[in-house]
This record gives C-alpha cells, sequence and structure tokens, in this order.
C-alpha cells in the first residue's frame, strides 16, 4: 500500500537540484567525450590498452568486495556477539580503518613491503580500507533482528550455522548488499591505494592523462566507461535487494538478544577481527610513529602543520554542511514516497560515486571557469566538488535513518495537527537525528581525507594534511610524513568516534 | 438520517485499489459525544474507511463532512489530514521514539511550553490512569501503558473525532480487558466523539453506544448494540454479530408466526413474507427442559463445550437440523443423552 504517492514540491524541487548536481560531471564528461564525434568514442574504446584496463578494474573491484563482505561479516558478527557495550568498544576500534585514508595505507604498506607494490597491494589495502562499510550497516541489522527468528530456526532442526545462514544472513541481506555495492564503487573510483601501488587502473591513468598535457577526450571516454560498469553496479543492487521491506511492524519492547553459536564459529570471527586490525590499524599507525622517528632532512615546519590541519578542518565542516542539507531532501523522497521518480533521484546521487574524485575535479574546474570564473581555486568549488564526491555516502546513510520512523507516526502527527512541513521538522527529521548527525560526520571525516579534489581544487598556497602527505610520499620522504600522518590519524578518529557513537545509539534505541 | 448534532458524516463513500472495490455506498451518521464501533471481518475496508475519514486516502465518490464542514469530496480532498481535527490512535500505539510521554501528548497542543499546556498533560494524562508518568520516555513503559500515552495523546487537543484502530489488539487478554473499560471511561468523561475499528464483535457489543457491521465493503446496519444482536437486519448480520442457529421453515399466511423443526407456529418479531423462510435463533434461547414438555422437540446430544461459567451443547434433531444450546455449566448432559428443547421468545425469519 503506498498512502502517500504524490511527493510534495517543496521537498521534489530540492532533491532534483541535489540530484542534478550529482550529475554535473556527467554532463562535463558526455560534452568532452563526444567533442570529436563518435567515431573517435569507438575507437578509443576499441584500444587494447583500454580493454586491459577494463579487465583490471574489474578484476579488482570484485576481489576487493568479496574480502570485504566476509570480513565485514565476521566483523560485525564479532560486534553482535560481544554484546552491547563491548561491542561499541569494538565498533570504534574496526572502524578506525575508516579513518585511514587509502593513499597513507598505501605508502605504509609499500615502504615496509615495495614488492606488493601491483595488484595485490592494492587488494589488501583497498579491503583492509573498505570493510567497514559492509560491517556497520550489518552490524546494525543484526542487532534489530528479532532474537525469537534464531531460536525458531533452531526449534526446526537447523543447526547453528544453518541458522545463521538462514535467519541472520537472510535478514541482514538488504545491508549486505548495500554495503557491498559501496565497497564496490568505492573500489572502482579509488585513487589513493592505487597511485601508492602503481597499479594501473581507471583512475590512475585518468590521472596520468590529465597530467601528461592534459588530455581531456580520452579521460573523459575513459570515466564514461567508468560510469558505465557503476550503473551495472546500481542495477545489480536494486535486483538484489529484493523483498527486504526494512519497515517494522508493532512497537513492542527490544528484546534482549542471546546467541547460540558454536564455539568455532565465534572463535573464527573474533580471530578474523584481530587479525583485520592489526594489519588494517597496525600498519599505518606503526608507520606513521616509526617516520616521526626518523630524522628529516627538512626539518619540520610547525606553522605548515598547523595551517594544514586549519585548512583540513575547515573544509571539511563546510562541505559537511553542504552535503548533509542537499543530501536529505533525496533522502526524505527516496525513504517516503516511492515512486520511479524519487527512486531515480536517489541512484542519480549513486552514479557519482563512481566518478573518480578526479574527474569529478576535472569537470567542476571545467564548469566553473565556464560559469564563475571568479570562484575558480576558491573554497565553494572545492566544497562543490566534494559535495558530488560525497553526496552518495550521505544520501544512503540518511535515508534509512528516515526509515526508522514509520509512516504510521507521521500520520498520527497529521492527526494532531503538525502539516507536512511541521511533521518533517518535528517528527521525521528528529528521530532520525542520530542518522543525519552519522552521515555528516561520516562525511567530515571523508572530507579531511579526501585527496584528489583537494589536489586540484585547493586555493593556491592551501596546504592540507591531505596534499602534504601526497607530496611528501610521493618523493619517499617518509620522516617527513609522518608528523603530518600522525595528525591525520588523529583527526580522523574523533569523526570515527562520534560515527560510532551515534550508531551504537541508534542500534541501543531500536 | 443526518442531524446537526452529527460530528461525522459519511454520504455514499466509495473506494476501490485499481479494479478492487473496497467500499462502495458507505454512509454513517456519527452523533456527538457517541462511541461508534464499526465492525467487520478483516480485509473488508475498515482501515481503509479510516484513512478516508482521517484524510490520508481520497474516496472515489462520496463525501466525508467533519463537524458540518465538508473534508473530502469525490476525489479530493478538501481539508488536509492536519486540519480536520481528527486524532487517530492507532493498533500499535505509535508513540514517537524521541519525545518523552509528555512531549508526545502535548505534540497537537499549540503551545508547547506554556503551564496551560503543563497542566493540560498531566490532566490527560490523569484520566487515562498515568498520572505522574510525564518525564518517561516512551521505550520505558509496557504495551497497554504506551497505548494509554497514545489515547492521552489524542485526547490532549480535544479533537472533534477520534479514531481508534484496533487499540487493543496487540495486547494479551486480561491487558486487553482492563485498558479497554479504562479507555471507555476517559472518552466517555470528557464526551469525546469516538469511531472505533474492530474486528471483535464482542469488545464493539459490550463498550459501544452504536454499532456499524461493515460487511462486503458497505455498511449493512448501524444500531444500538442491543438492537443489532437481537434485531439483525440480514441473516449475514446475525452471523457475524454472534452464534446463531439457522433451520429452514414455513412462514404461514399472516406473516407472524413460522413452523420449523423446533416448533409450530413460532412467534416472529417481525412480520415476515409468507412462503419458505430460515429461522434464525440464538443458542440462549433455546433451553433444554424435561423431556414430554409442551412444545418442547426432542433431539441427541452430540457434542459439549465447557467454557466455565457456561457451556454450549450440540444437538441433533429427528429432522437432522443441528443446534447449539447454551446452558448453565452445572447442567452439561452427556453425549448420546436424549434431551427436549424449547424455544423462548421471538424469532427472526429472512428469506435467503
Amino acid at each position: 500500500m503506498s498512502p502517500r504517492s504524490r511527493v510534495p514540491v517543496a521537498l521534489l524541487v530540492p532533491a532534483i537540484i541535489g540530484a542534478l548536481i550529482a550529475l554535473l560531471p556527467i554532463i562535463y564528461l558526455v560534452d568532452v567525450a563526444f567533442d570529436r564525434g563518435l567515431a573517435a568514442v569507438i575507437d578509443e574504446l576499441w584500444r587494447e590498452r583500454t580493454l586491459r584496463l577494463v579487465v583490471r578494474s574489474v578484476g579488482l573491484t570484485v576481489a576487493v568486495t568479496a574480502a570485504a563482505v566476509v570480513i565485514g561479516t565476521f566483523t560485525a558478527w564479532a560486534v553482535v556477539l560481544s554484546g552491547l557495550r563491548a561491542g561499541t568498544m569494538l565498533l570504534v576500534v574496526f572502524s578506525l580503518s575508516l579513518a585511514i585514508p587509502s593513499y597513507l595505507s598505501g605508502f605504509a604498506w609499500i615502504s615496509w613491503f615495495p614488492e606488493l607494490s601491483g595488484f595485490v597491494g592494492a587488494f589488501i589495502v583497498l579491503s583492509l580500507v573498505t570493510y567497514p562499510f559492509v560491517m556497520l550497516p550489518v552490524a546494525a541489522a543484526m542487532r534489530s533482528i528479532d532474537p525469537v527468528q534464531d531460536e525458531v530456526a533452531r526449534s526446526l532442526g537447523r543447526g547453528p550455522v544453518s541458522a545463521f545462514f538462514a535467519v541472520t544472513l537472510g535478514n541482514v541481506r538488504g545491508a549486505l548488499t548495500g554495503g557491498a555495492l559501496l565497497v564496490a564503487l568505492y573500489t572502482l573510483s579509488d585513487f589513493g591505494a592505487v597511485a601508492a601501488m602503481r597499479y594501473e587502473v581507471f583512475t590512475w591513468v585518468i590521472y596520468g592523462a590529465y597530467r601528461a598535457g592534459f588530455n581531456p577526450a580520452r579521460a573523459a571516454i575513459l570515466s564514461l566507461v567508468l560510469v558505465a560498469l557503476a550503473l551495472l553496479l546500481t542495477w545489480g543492487e536494486m535486483r538484489a535487494r529484493g523483498a527486504t521491506a526494512p519497515s517494522r511492524l508493532g512497537s513492542g519492547l527490544a528484546r534482549r538478544q542471546r546467541h547460540h553459536l558454536s564455539p568455532g564459529f565465534s572463535a573464527l570471527s573474533i580471530g578474523v577481527s584481530v587479525i583485520v586490525v592489526a594489519l588494517g590499524v597496525g600498519v599505518p599507525v606503526v608507520s606513521a610513529v616509526s617516520w616521526l622517528m626518523r630524522d628529516s632532512e627538512r626539518g619540520l615546519s610547525t606553522t605548515r602543520l598547523v595551517s594544514s590541519i586549519l585548512s583540513s578542518f575547515q573544509i571539511g565542516v563546510f562541505t559537511s554542511l553542504a552535503t548533509v542539507l542537499i543530501a536529505l531532501p533525496v533522502a526524505i523522497t527516496a525513504a517516503r514516497y516511492r515512486t520511479p521518480t524519487t527512486r531515480w533521484l536517489e541512484r542519480s546521487t549513486y552514479v557519482a560515486h563512481a566518478l573518480p574524485g578526479i574527474v569529478i575535479a576535472i569537470s567542476v574546474v571545467y564548469i566553473g571557469i565556464r560559469t564563475v570564473p571568479s570562484l575558480y581555486q576558491h573554497i565553494p568549488l572545492l566544497v562543490l566538488a566534494q559535495v558530488i564526491v560525497f553526496l552518495p555516502l550521505a544520501t544512503a546513510s540518511m535515508r534509512s535513518a528516515v526509515e526508522q520512523s514509520t509512516a504510521s507516526v507521521e500520520e498520527v502527527a497529521r492527526g494532531l495537527g503538525a502539516n507536512t512541513f511541521a511533521t518533517l521538522v518535528r517528527v521525521t527529521l528528529p528521530i532520525a537525528m542520530p542518522g543525519i548527525l552519522a552521515a555528516a560526520a561520516m562525511t567530515m571525516l571523508s572530507s579531511v581525507k579526501e585527496l584528489p579534489t583537494t589536489l586540484l581544487l585547493r586555493p593556491t598556497g592551501v596546504e592540507t594534511l591531505a596534499t602534504s602527505i601526497w607530496t611528501f610520499s610521493a618523493v619517499s620522504d617518509y620522516a617527513a610524513v609522518g608528523p603530518y600522518a600522525i595528525a591525520l590519524i588523529v583527526l580522523s578518529a574523533i569523526p570515527v568516534a562520534v560515527l560510532t557513537a551515534t550508531t551504537s545509539r541508534v542500534l541501543r534505541a531500536s | 438520517m443526518m442531524g446537526v448534532n452529527d460530528a461525522l458524516v459519511l454520504n455514499g463513500v466509495g473506494h476501490r485499489f485499481g479494479d478492487r472495490v473496497v467500499l462502495h455506498d458507505v454512509s454513517l451518521a456519527v452523533p456527538s459525544g457517541s462511541i461508534t464501533a464499526v465492525i467487520g471481518p478483516s480485509g473488508e475496508g475498515k482501515t481503509t474507511l479510516l484513512r478516508i475519514i482521517s484524510g490520508f486516502e481520497t474516496p472515489h465518490v462520496g463525501t466525508v463532512t467533519i463537524g458540518g464542514r465538508l473534508v473530502s469530496a469525490a476525489g479530493r480532498i478538501v481539508v488536509p489530514a492536519e486540519d480536520r481535527g481528527v486524532s487517530l490512535v492507532p493498533q500499535e500505539g505509535s508513540l514517537f521514539p524521541h519525545l518523552s510521554v509528555a512531549g508526545n501528548v502535548a505534540f497537537g497542543l499549540r503551545h508547547r511550553r506554556s503551564a496551560t499546556t503543563r497542566q493540560r498533560v498531566a490532566e490527560v494524562l490523569e484520566m487515562v490512569g498515568l498520572g505522574g508518568f510525564e518525564k518517561r520516555r516512551p521505550q520505558e513503559l509496557s504495551g497497554g501503558m504506551q497505548q494509554r500515552v497514545a489515547l492521552a495523546r489524542a485526547l490532549a487537543p480535544n479533537p472533534q473525532v477520534i479514531l481508534l484502530d484496533e487499540p487493543f489488539a496487540a495486547l494479551d487478554l486480561g491487558l486487553r480487558e482492563q485498558v479497554r473499560e479504562e479507555t471507555v471511561r476517559a472518552l466517555r468523561s470528557v464526551g469525546a466523539t469516538v469511531v472505533w475499528v474492530t474486528h471483535d464483535q464482542q469488545e464493539a457489543l459490550a463498550t459501544t453506544d452504536r454499532v456499524a457491521v461493515l460487511l462486503g465493503g458497505t455498511i449493512n446496519q448501524v444500531d444500538e448494540p442491543t438492537t443489532i444482536y437481537r434485531r439483525p437486519i440480514s441473516r449475514r448480520v446475525a452471523e457475524f454479530v454472534g452464534d446463531v442457529v439457522v433451520v429452514s421453515g414455513r412462514v404461514d399466511q399472516s406473516g407472524e408466526v413460522i413452523s420449523c423443526a423446533f416448533g409450530d407456529r413460532l412467534p416472529l418479531d417481525a412480520a415476515a413474507v409468507a412462503g419458505d423462510a430460515h429461522v434464525i435463533i440464538r443458542p440462549e434461547q433455546l433451553e433444554i427442559v424435561e423431556r414430554g414438555t409442551a412444545a418442547a422437540r426432542e433431539a441427541v446430544v452430540v457434542g459439549t463445550k465447557f467454557f466455565g461459567h457456561d457451556g454450549i451443547v450440540e444437538v441433533k434433531l429427528a429432522t437432522g437440523d443441528e443446534a447449539m444450546v447454551r446452558v448453565q455449566a452445572d447442567h452439561l448432559p452427556n453425549i448420546d443423552d436424549v434431551v427436549a428443547v424449547r424455544v423462548n421468545g421471538t424469532v427472526r425469519a429472512f428469506a435467503d
């Protein structure tokens, strides 16, 4: 039953604007790619090196997604097994690897094991960075499962492992596929890890095309292939999500969850978790500390460190605010009004996630120079580029936050005299607030770590933590990287703590 | 049948989902200050009817008038849900999880931080037996308490109409009766106009002023509970609101008596068309009497059900007709006993 199929204009218009902003780079890509006609495009596509590029990118994406799903599910299970208090602490520890940007992890691994350069290195680093995208939603979904379901399955003769696959995994299927989609899209568009590992996938080659005299047509055509792959993934996720409706009936008291799991299975999930934490968080942190111990030829410039921190922080705050404001209408319409229009509005924000940051940066430069040249290399354009980068993440997490409240709660509010807007402000948004804050924190955190758009769009003379690390690492001056790496890890750890604390509050409330 | 005192009037309301007609020609007038039950089997459009009244569904035909104001007319919402003064109490309570009990109850009030509001919140909470619960969170309350907060929240703004949608279906049996009685007391004490949707006819008969029977997508009968039970206008209504014994018979030329397996010339409570008809008898109208009593018929006991306070005896007459007889529990006969059964009072006859 779809009680309200018509979307109010006051929501629809900002949602359309949000979706259009997300699609801006596509407009640029199509314009530039087809500049020399269709034949040139086909010619570029059929080159052997392009096809090899597709195979390499898809191979890496499939491998990383599979690894992240396995690691994410095991760690989520370890979190749920550990109960509420210990589980929340575990969640924080696991999520720390989200705080480590992929280029920093990449440089850390390569500085220890130079022979990992290439596929293996990129695979290891990206799997360890991306698994929280699976773990966070899956842990939340696992905690909201009615424990009686597991008991029913057991009473019907299923063993603990079989019940886990039938009931638990069945219930978290939506969260799992959503997380896997994020991992796959992240891997396709990641720049840092493959750049550090010098593995020639799309993003690294596109960056090369940009650097080497800026071949915009080739960069645009390759980017369009990436978009096509992303659309394929998005369509697959739509199919896979299937009939897992998130809405729940009834509002009985949350029951304390009990687990009947074989000790072997528990030991396995805890073992996997320990190794993952050691590798994902341990390697970069130990590297950063050891770099700090070395003597740098340059010596440390405290002024540059402080100003880097401040500009990273400032850009992060602006980006986070703008992203939440623009993503919220899309999230609300997608959660509350399930029409083909709203579904496509939501999907169009996903598309941007498969666009490498470098391509988004190039398109925003191009569009900016054409329309508002006075803003080129100023903060607003950089923020716009980052908003496009982070819209999908923010939309997805706020959408599920809005789905926390049932439609019947909103109808009660209407019956009590609150109009559509008042209901939004007084009921829907407050209930969704923890999720919105989580999205803001996540965006803030990602913005501080973000490399490619910052590299291209930062105002002249402004250095952030990310660009400093990039510059020094590129010349293997790891001693100079040390303080920036430590500062970035610490700065990112604060939002991660906020993020996981709110997430666990949501878990407790539901 | 529309009166000036009617708080809510539905006139010829019809609705369909695609090709499936869920409601047709529903007309109902709810007098101000009355509690009206809408009963009917599950899936016969009760919830749709509530959603039309509250303004979340648009009727395809017909009009809805609340407090003399046209709020919905064929195919359009004239007054949006928030301006109707129609408070909802949904089945699962649907308390706002982010607000305290006081925040929930004050939600529909105008100046939410004023002293008047605080007083009003305390007043309605007192009314539902939850005085002093202002600061509690919904999550800390039991299901029954949550339901009472939902009621207080609906009462607080003095709405034109309160809609209860199976409000106690989620509660367990013992709690259910207690919460129901408290709810009715609170609703009566403020003279609220209530439309109460339920599939539980016992609940409706026991607690409301008027009962509307919704069968086959339309309202078959609206009357006081006793009338609905004793003088149902059709066999379907009779069967829905209680246990019935149905046997075939023949109404004589006068139209005032009927002859059937339970007796010759049983008096009808309303004149019927002469000819073949079905006789509708309530089990409590049947009585087991001494064998040989005048006008009694002999029957064999084929089954008994024991309910504690009373019981049901299933008997089979020589004609093959079967019947249920409600008896005192200490008078349950044994299976295969031969007993005599007599009809007390008047019966109803329907041609169909």
